[in-house]
């Protein structure tokens, strides 16, 4: 019984390049045939994938197809280890394929590329059986553990585009977002409510996300709004609300951020 | 009077390069925060060798000073804080060092200035000028200070302040994973 997956994907993929068959003993290797356009339904996820871009690839089609590796890749329990292959492109061209490829893949010491037009196949297989044979993959598929994963701190802060609001911000800290908008210096209302998300609040908005790490599933956002606004010793016996509407937000998030990362007091 | 720290810095002597790990200790949710985990991020807030000025990257000497500081905190905070993560900064700069007592000397500094309260204060005290001159300068990549928290708890401790636009090569700032695997790097190629 084969225990390895082999997949090559090519534009056509009609049939198998010349000689793949022959390096690929059958008890050892199961192998499947593929279109570009199909890489991300394979699964599981093969051990080694060969994807052939082809002739002149355009750098569109190219980039899904990196998408969809990228996305394999990310895959539970996979770590395949990829060939990718093209020929006749101009150097501009070849350079932004090699870019595009180790900047949208991960693992870059598991990826082999061969954009010159004659892919050395047997090189590759080496590489791979030489990773395999020291214990290198990080990854072995037996042993993966699935642990479930905590929240991204502060993800209830964010715009479903990953930005800060400011609209969810003031609603944790029981203010106007026009109040909020006043304490950063933005004071057009319609704006901050027609893009709470702007990219031009990003920055502006830091100090408040960073004083919510306060948060945790034992201190909750009502108790991080009592918190707000109780007077506290360690900031001359005033609240953080008093500091914040006091314009000093910044020096709040200075306050919490210390805590959290040990900073020298 | 505040000292000019920019003059009395170019009359220090450049000294020895400080190859030594640095061990910093943060709250799990500081480093994930930011994605992916950034282990050299710097805040921008004003802390006891920067203001919003200069950005600065703590980090003690030893486990036992990341401790003491770490504790300190610990007693600030309204909620326990049960996940810490430890992680060791490799460095290798000259450093403006205020342990040694000459040096203090020569930038008109004394032991009160070291631990002279900085947070909400309302003006800059001089180790946050001091600071903020040594992240204008590239002669030395980081000054070393000693530690109050290590202090109160009756032992020797030094932390380094680092900051990142006076860190040029050959000086030296790495993180580096469990296979020695390099993560980040200062200066930022």
């Amino acid at each position: 019984m084969a225990t390895l997956q082999f997949a090559y994907a090519g534009p056509d993929a009609a049939q198998l390049p010349d000689g793949l068959a022959e390096a690929l003993p059958n008890l050892e290797w199961e192998v499947s045939v593929r279109k570009l356009e199909g890489i991300q339904e394979i699964t599981p996820a093969p051990d080694f994938i060969w994807v052939d871009l082809g002739e002149s690839p355009e750098r569109s089609s190219s980039h899904t197809v990196l998408k969809n590796l990228a996305q394999l890749q990310k895959t539970e329990g996979a770590h395949p280890f990829l060939l990718i292959s093209g020929s006749a492109l101009a150097e501009k061209e070849h350079h932004a394929l090699a870019e595009d490829i180790y900047t949208m893949l991960s693992h870059p010491a598991e990826i082999v590329t061969d954009l010159g037009g004659r892919p050395d196949f047997t090189s590759a297989l080496a590489k791979f059986r030489a990773m395999r044979r020291k214990g290198a993959d990080p990854k072995p598929r037996k042993a993966f553990v699935s642990v479930p994963r905590a929240p991204l701190p502060n993800a209830d802060l964010r715009s479903g585009r990953g930005k800060l609001s400011i609209k969810l911000i003031a609603e944790l800290y029981g203010m106007d977002v026009s109040e909020i908008g006043r304490l950063i210096g933005r004071h057009h209302k319609a704006a901050l409510s027609k893009t709470p998300d702007a990219e031009a609040l990003q920055k502006l908005l830091e100090p408040f996300a960073d004083i919510a790490l306060l948060r945790a599933p034992g201190f909750r956002a009502g108790a991080f709004r009592k918190w707000l606004h109780s007077r506290n010793e360690h900031l001359e016996n005033r609240s953080p609300m008093d500091w914040i509407r006091g314009g000093r937000a910044a020096d709040v998030a200075g306050f919490v951020y210390g805590i959290l990362t040990g900073q020298p007091s | 009077m505040t000292p000019d720290f920019p003059a009395l810095l170019l009359t220090l002597p450049t000294p020895p390069v400080l190859d030594i790990t640095l061990r910093r200790l943060v709250d799990e949710s500081a480093l994930t925060s930011r994605t992916p985990p950034d282990y050299l991020y710097t805040s921008g807030y004003a802390y006891r060798l920067n203001t919003r000025a200069s950005r600065a990257l703590y980090g003690a000497e030893d486990a036992a000073t990341a401790g003491a500081e770490w504790e300190r905190g610990v007693a600030k905070s309204p909620r326990p804080l049960m996940k810490q993560l430890l992680y060791f900064i490799k460095v290798s700069l000259p450093v403006i060092d205020l342990g040694d007592a000459a040096v203090l000397a020569a930038l008109q500094l004394t032991e009160n200035d070291l631990r002279a309260p900085w947070q909400f204060a309302s003006a800059p005290t001089r180790l946050q000028l001091l600071g903020d001159a040594a992240a204008c300068q590239t002669r030395f990549g980081a000054v070393r200070f000693p530690s109050d928290a290590a202090r109160a708890r009756g032992f020797r401790g030094f932390n380094l302040a680092l900051f990142p636009t006076a860190i040029v090569a050959p000086m030296s700032v790495r993180i580096l994973d469990d296979s020695g695997r390099q993560l980040q790097y200062w200066p930022s190629p």
